[in-house]
Order: structure tokens, then sequence, then C-alpha cells
């Protein structure tokens, strides 16, 4: 049998800032084509790990590969190349703020410039839709804008570059749960029609059993258990399991 | 350890720290100049910027040039007046305005304009991760937020200046034709008699290394701000402080350089 790679595969990795140890030595596989879903408490980790795949946050130890390459060998230009890959929703949105909703959907396309304005507002409204927005807002800016809506104009921001690769900071977050499930429909239809990878990351479990193949558990700065949706409702493991049941007694404090 | 052997000490490591930041400062500068000048170009974005520091930069400039140079007429012939060469007022209103007062006093008022607003924006935009979210859309943000600030700022500048030297001129001018009593057409002559070819260009050199100076250190502490909204409180300071410093300073250094 040929020996398959994950497309993305992280050994290793440590990150402190100053005496705070966040990431101490996570390693994970993640295969093409999979909906991967990181768990794990508030202030563990995980958007810093998602910053250190796309090379935004510089790892201390440790390695990340993508596709087989590692980004810490990578120069710029070829950080870039697979940043353009990349699709990634920031935990606050990271909305530009001075630009109108429809150039910051198109911003990957034009690379920012202000061009082809009927065809880029057409477009932008068509990604407004499929995160359950109407065209309305489309010349807003990101300040007359509800929390959930800035969410999912940043969603749709995301996924206007055509990536192959998602990373979704809490997608659902501040959303209701009708709009959440929209979003969870979004991330499937990527992950199984167009073929792309995801990597979310979400507190919310509901989320979490529609959306996952495969959930990784991150604590204490290390993927301590991995499995999917079914393993996650049996699993004995008393971390897992008091996050899954939401009980403040346990041994997570 | 001695007293004042702790104090060389303290004041050396300030001078190790000084370089490291002009070196990382020079190294910064250096990557915008070179990826702005690689495509893709964002002329729409250096134009939006020469507006927004040149055209907007216009009344303040106009204001500081034209109280200025009356302000100089008035000196010059009050303080001439008591060895009775009132004679040169106009004299010295074009040389301190053109060498020295155009130059320094724009970029000065400037600085409080652009440099501040450049560190503050894009320090804004650095702890709202905008930044970050521009290099993941295939934007890379020396090209699209920093290279037109550097570039307008640069050339915006000269022309500021230039404009600010012909109306403190005309301002201490005015003063003279009508409150000291000079002639019009007699103060005209000598104005011009005085205006030389190298003083023109020693403020336009002033003014462009201003322009990238402001520009440049607006940039490097906006850009690289951290900490929320005191971070960035803090950034836009430093920016302003650093660039005023560095105005004087480097006007010094062209000065000596020129009548060296
Ligand atoms: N730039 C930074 N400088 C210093 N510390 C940081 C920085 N970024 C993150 N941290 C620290 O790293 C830890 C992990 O942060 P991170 O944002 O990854 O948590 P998280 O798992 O995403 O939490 P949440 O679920 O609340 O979003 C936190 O303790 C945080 O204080
Ligand atoms: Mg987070």
């Amino acid at each position: 049998m040929p020996q398959t790679h994950p497309l993305i595969r992280i050994r290793g990795l440590k990150k402190s800032f100053g005496d705070h140890a966040v990431l101490q030595g996570v390693d994970l596989d993640i295969e093409a084509g999979q909906s991967v879903v990181i768990i794990g408490q508030s202030g563990g980790g995980k958007s810093v790990l998602l910053k250190t795949i796309l090379g935004l946050i510089e790892p201390d130890a440790g390695s990340i590969e993508i596709e087989g390459q590692d980004i810490e060998k990578m120069s710029q230009a070829q950080l870039a190349n697979i940043r353009d890959h990349i699709g990634m929703l920031f935990q606050g949105g990271a909305l530009f703020d001075s630009l109108p909703v429809w150039r910051n959907i198109t911003f990957a396309i034009t690379q920012g410039h202000l061009r082809d304005t009927a065809k880029m507002q057409k477009l932008a409204s068509e990604y407004l839709a499929r995160v359950g927005l109407d065209d309305r807002i489309l010349n807003l800016r990101s300040g007359e804008l509800s929390g959930g809506m800035q969410k999912r104009v940043a969603i749709a921001r995301a996924i206007a570059a055509k990536p192959e690769i998602l990373l979704f900071d809490e997608p659902t977050a501040g959303l209701d749960p009708i709009r959440s499930d929209v979003i969870d429909d979004l991330t499937l239809s990527l992950v199984r029609d167009n073929g792309m990878t995801a990597i979310t990351i979400t507190h919310d479990m509901a989320s979490v059993c529609k959306i996952a193949d495969k959930i990784a558990f991150l604590h204490q700065g290390q993927i301590i258990w991995i499995g999917n949706t079914h393993d996650l409702r049996t699993t004995d493991n008393p971390y897992v399991r008091q996050f899954f049941d939401r009980k403040a007694e346990g041994p997570l404090h | 350890m001695l007293f004042p052997i702790r104090c060389l000490a303290a004041i050396g490591r300030f001078f190790i720290a000084l370089l490291a930041s002009i070196g990382r400062i020079t190294r910064f500068g250096a990557m915008i100049l070179y990826r702005g000048a690689l495509p893709p170009y964002y002329p729409g974005r250096f134009f939006h910027e020469v507006f927004e520091i040149g055209w907007n930069s216009l009344p303040v400039v106009a204001l500081t040039a034209v109280f200025t140079g009356s302000a100089l007429a008035q000196q010059v012939y009050s303080a001439a007046s008591r060895f009775s060469a009132q004679s040169t007022v106009p004299a010295a209103v074009v040389i301190g305005m053109v060498r020295e007062l155009g130059p320094v006093l724009v970029g000065l008022m400037v600085v409080g304009r652009v440099t501040s607003a450049i560190a503050a924006e894009l320090g804004a935009m650095r702890v709202t991760e905008q930044i970050d979210a521009m290099e993941t859309l295939h934007t890379d943000p020396y090209r699209y937020l920093l290279a037109p600030r550097l570039y307008a700022a640069t050339i915006a500048l000269p022309v500021l200046v230039m404009l600010a030297n012909v109306i403190g001129i005309f301002g201490g001018y005015l003063l003279s034709i009508s409150k000291l009593g000079f002639n019009p057409e007699n103060y005209l002559k000598v104005t011009r008699e005085f205006l030389r070819a190298e003083d023109v260009h020693m403020a336009l050199v002033k003014a462009a290394v201003f322009g990238f100076l402001m520009a440049l250190l607006g940039c490097y502490n906006g850009f690289f701000a951290s900490g929320g909204a005191a971070g960035v409180g803090r950034s836009t300071t430093r920016a302003v402080v650093s660039a005023f410093i560095m105005i004087l300073f480097s006007n010094l250094m062209i000065t000596m350089f020129f009548f060296g």
C-alpha cells in the first residue's frame, strides 16, 4: 500500500508566552477531506494552535507539515502560497472595519483592489446567502452589524477565497441555534461536497456531534484524547466525559 | 557594584537598545520599500493616502506658515531696528522660512496629524487581528497598508513645505507692508534676490526625509502594536514622540551636511 501523508501533520508543537506554557507538545494528524473539531477549555490554547498552523505565531519547538512540507522551513513566498489555500475565521471576526461588507467578502478575490464593483457585489451577496444573511447589509460596515452577523460575514469572507483548508475559530459562538445549524450545514457541505478539509474550534457540543469526523481534546497543552462522535458519547475518559456532560464537578476546573 | 559603574551600565544598555531599535526600524523601512516596489501595486490606496496626508494637511500647514512668517518678520524687525538694519527683514524672512522654519514646523505639525493617525489606525488593525486576516486573504499588508503611506508621505511633504514657504513669505510680506511700513515692490525685489536655489533644494530634501521618517515611525509603532486599546495608545505616543525627535535630529544633520 502506498504511504499516505496526512494533509496536516503536527508533531511536538510547543509554545510559551513568557513563562506561561500554552502548547506543551501537540501531536495531531489531519487527513484531507476530514472535518476535525478541536475542543478544550477556555484559555487552553486552541486559538494559538490554529494561528501556529497558519504561521501567524511561531512555535518554540515542534513541526507543522502541510502536504508534507514543513512550514518553518518555508520562505515568505512559500508561506504566502500555502496561506492562499487556507481560509481562516478568526475568533473575533477580524473584519476590515474601514471597508463595507461586500469588499470584505471579496477581499481575497480582488486582493484588496477596488474593481468590478457590480460583479463583486453580486458575488458577495451569493456568499452572504450561504451564511444565511441577506444582501441588504452589503454596504454596511462591521461596526453597524451585530456580533453574530459579523461572525457570519467573516465566515463568508473566509470561504470566498476558495480555500482547500478551513480553519474556523468558534464559527457558531454568539449565534442562535438556528443560525448555528445553518453554519454547521455549510461546513458539512464544504467538506462533503467540495472536498475541503475543515478544522473547527467550538464549545458547542451539538455542533461537534453534527460536523465532526474526528474530535481532538486539547488539555494542558496536549491533545489527550482523539475519537469520533460515537466515542465522544461513550468515552470513559473523565476529562472528556465531564466536558461533554457540562458538569462543574470533576477533574477539570 | 559601584554607583558610577551602575550608571555607566544603564547608559550602555540604553544605547544598545537604541541601536537595536534603529536597526529594526531600518530593516522594516527597507522591507516596505522593497515590497512596495514589486507588484501588485495599489495606486488607489496611494492616491487615497496622498489625499489624507497631503490635501487634508493643507489648512494646518497654511495656518502654521502664515503665523510663523509674520511673527518672524516682526521679530527680525524689532531686533534689527536696534542697529538700524530694518532692511534685512525680507532677507531674514525668506532665509528663515525656506531653510528652517518651513520644513521643521510643517514637519512637526504634520507629525501631529499623520504619524498619530497612521500609528493608531494600524495599531487598532493589529490588535483586532485585521492585519493577520489580511495575510490570509492573498494580500500583503506591506504593499496594501504600509507602502502607500510611506510613499505618499515622502512625496506629499515636499509639496506641503513648498506651499508653506510661499505662504510664510507672503505672511511676512503682508505684515511688513501693512504694519512695518515697507514698500511692496522693494520688499518683493529683495525677497527674490535672497531666494537661492540651494536653499530650496535643502528644504525639499528635508521635507522628503521628514515625510519618510514620520510615516515610517507611524507604521512601525502601529504595525507592531500589542496589548489592546491601551497598547495602541502607547504605540501612538511612542510614534509621535520618536517622530518629533527624529525630525529635529535629521534637520540638524541635513543642515550640517549642506553647510559642512
Ligand atoms: N499573543 C499572546 N500573548 C500572550 N499570551 C497569549 C497570546 N495569545 C494567547 N495567549 C495566552 O495563551 C493562552 C491560550 O489562548 P487561546 O486564545 O489559544 O485560548 P483558547 O483555547 O482559544 O480559549 P477560548 O476557548 O476562550 O477561545 C491564554 O492563556 C492566553 O492568555
Ligand atoms: Mg480561542
